[in-house]
């Protein structure tokens, strides 16, 4: 089993938050381009 | 007597500006009309507002005893967090004026039309937030006491008066902008103190003064678990504190928003990495015994620096930065907790109050609300001590899975949006008493709330549709 240590806890941190900041941008101005 | 100069001269920009902000409309007080057009002035006011007394001095001195962990997490939460919050804040911004939404309660009510779960919100808001501006208070009178030498109560009653007056008078906008110029205040107070420790250690070198055992990522008195989730609960707030979210909502434009966006991440960036460091940097700039009253009292801290590494003078410039944190901090919370009592909890109850009626309750009732905190503060009431370390995290998590959702998902109902709000407070709760004190109870409130968001959607998704479906049919 791997264990928690502090890197791999920032390593899936920063994981995350790229895929949210990613799904963020790409979903940005759909609502503008609705009429 | 500099220190009392200084702070008639602060206290007469603050009322100065409130009179020349005064607002005669309840639009104007709690949204600002939506006029706000320096990108500036709204991402360092954001700044403001959420960095309170607490994180100057408690964030400062928390290093003492975390270590790096403290530095690393809390200066990448609070990036990621603030770049997260100011690419989404366009589309909050458009939602808002969308709905025609006021508060963050009533931005929610209107997305998921469930005003039901406008009051549940407003009342968490209500009941959270006022027990959490029991500690700024706290915070605010003891700086105080520091700055110009009046006792603790004199100190509260200085604090309640300053903050009562802008308030009533100006509303939202003079929060936000007396918040920029506290902000500037806060962000040359913070570079001054990680500067003055950089040049007390002997500039770069001051890295070869601090012991391993404090830059190990291991943590040092503290297990860095516990540190990632504190630093992860409170920047948490940065995403969907509604005291930051209605400055948002007050921009202009879009312009404004998407160039506000640069400052904010910019200035609580700048703000982090000083603020945050300053307990690891100390190692390295005084010596073990000037530090060892201040591992019992880590508060202590970020005062004796200012005293101690800074030229004289510099200290009631340190003490004035501080004091701005918690007055910033503490007017945004007023109004949005005065708010969601009179906008969202009361408005539904009676519908038939005019706006001229709330306008003139939401003055009264924030200036009772502040007096209600600072008489708690004059003697802290123990049951609310646990209350006050998960209360921000409380909020955040009940505001950012239905926001985020709703937002970026169409299919949640009003129905997910009751039950994420319940799970999330409940489950903090439940884990702040029964839980594994390694894992922080925000993490298992972002995780319940965001659960039943998903089930109670899907569960009550179909039916609405069908309903839907049905009534297209018959039309």
């Amino acid at each position: 089993m791997i264990m928690p240590t502090p890197y791999l806890a920032l390593l899936v941190s920063i994981a995350v938050m790229l895929a949210v900041t990613i799904f963020v941008l790409l979903n940005r101005y759909n609502d503008e381009a609705a009429p | 007597m500099i220190n009392q100069i200084l702070l008639v001269a602060y206290v007469a920009v603050i009322v100065l500006l409130s009179w020349k902000l005064r607002q005669g409309t309840f639009s104007g007080f709690v949204l600002s009309d939506r006029n706000i057009a320096f990108p500036a002035v709204i991402g360092i006011a954001y700044t403001a507002a959420y960095f309170s007394a607490a994180s100057f001095l408690g964030g400062g001195g928390y290093g003492l005893t975390a270590g790096m962990p403290w530095v690393v997490f809390c200066a990448f939460f609070h990036v990621a967090f603030a770049c997260l919050a100011w690419l989404m804040a366009g589309k909050i911004w458009s939602m808002s004026k969308k709905y025609d939404a006021k508060t963050v309660p009533q931005l929610l009510e209107k997305r998921y039309n469930s005003p039901v779960g406008k009051v549940i919100l407003a009342a968490i808001m209500l009941l959270l937030y006022t027990v959490y501006l029991v500690p700024i208070f706290k915070g605010c009178a003891t700086l105080f006491q520091g700055l110009i030498g009046v006792s603790y109560l004199q100190g509260l009653i200085i604090a309640v008066a300053i903050v009562a007056v802008y308030y009533a008078i100006g509303g939202l906008p003079a929060i936000i902008w007396i918040g920029f110029i506290q902000g500037v205040l806060m962000l040359v107070g913070a570079v001054f103190l990680y500067g003055g420790l950089f040049s007390a250690g002997g500039g770069m070198q001051i890295w070869d003064h601090i012991p391993a055992a404090v830059l190990s990522m291991d943590g040092l008195n503290t297990p860095w678990q516990k540190t990632l989730g504190q630093a992860f609960a409170i920047s948490l707030g940065l995403l969907a504190l509604p005291d930051l979210l209605i400055m948002i909502f007050s921009a202009k434009d879009r312009r404004v928003v998407r160039f506000a966006g640069i400052w904010g991440p910019l200035s609580i960036a700048v703000y982090a990495v000083c603020v945050f460091s300053l307990g690891i940097l100390a190692y390295g700039a005084l010596s073990a015994e000037q530090l060892a009253p201040f591992m019992k009292n880590p508060d202590g801290l970020v005062p004796f620096l200012a005293k101690t590494i800074l030229p004289p003078g510099f200290d009631s410039i340190i003490l004035l930065a501080a004091i701005s944190a918690a007055m910033s901090t503490m007017s945004a919370i007023v109004l949005v907790t005065t708010t969601s009592l009179t906008s969202d909890i009361l408005r539904y109850l009676r519908p038939e109050i005019s706006d001229k009626g709330i306008l003139l309750l939401t003055r009264i009732v924030g200036v009772a609300i502040l007096l209600v905190a600072a008489v708690s503060a004059v003697n802290v009431p123990q049951q609310i001590v646990p209350l006050v370390s998960v209360s921000m995290g409380v909020i955040a998590c009940c505001v950012f899975v239905p926001l985020f959702f709703g937002l970026y998902w169409q299919r949640g109902t009003s129905t997910g949006f009751i039950a994420s709000l319940l799970a999330s407070f409940l489950s903090v709760v439940a884990w702040y008493f029964y839980g594994n004190p390694l894992i922080h109870p925000v993490f298992i409130g972002l995780i319940c709330g965001t659960l039943a968001y998903l089930a109670g959607s899907l569960a009550t998704g179909g039916a609405a549709r069908a309903l839907d479906a049905e009534k297209s049919k018959a039309g």
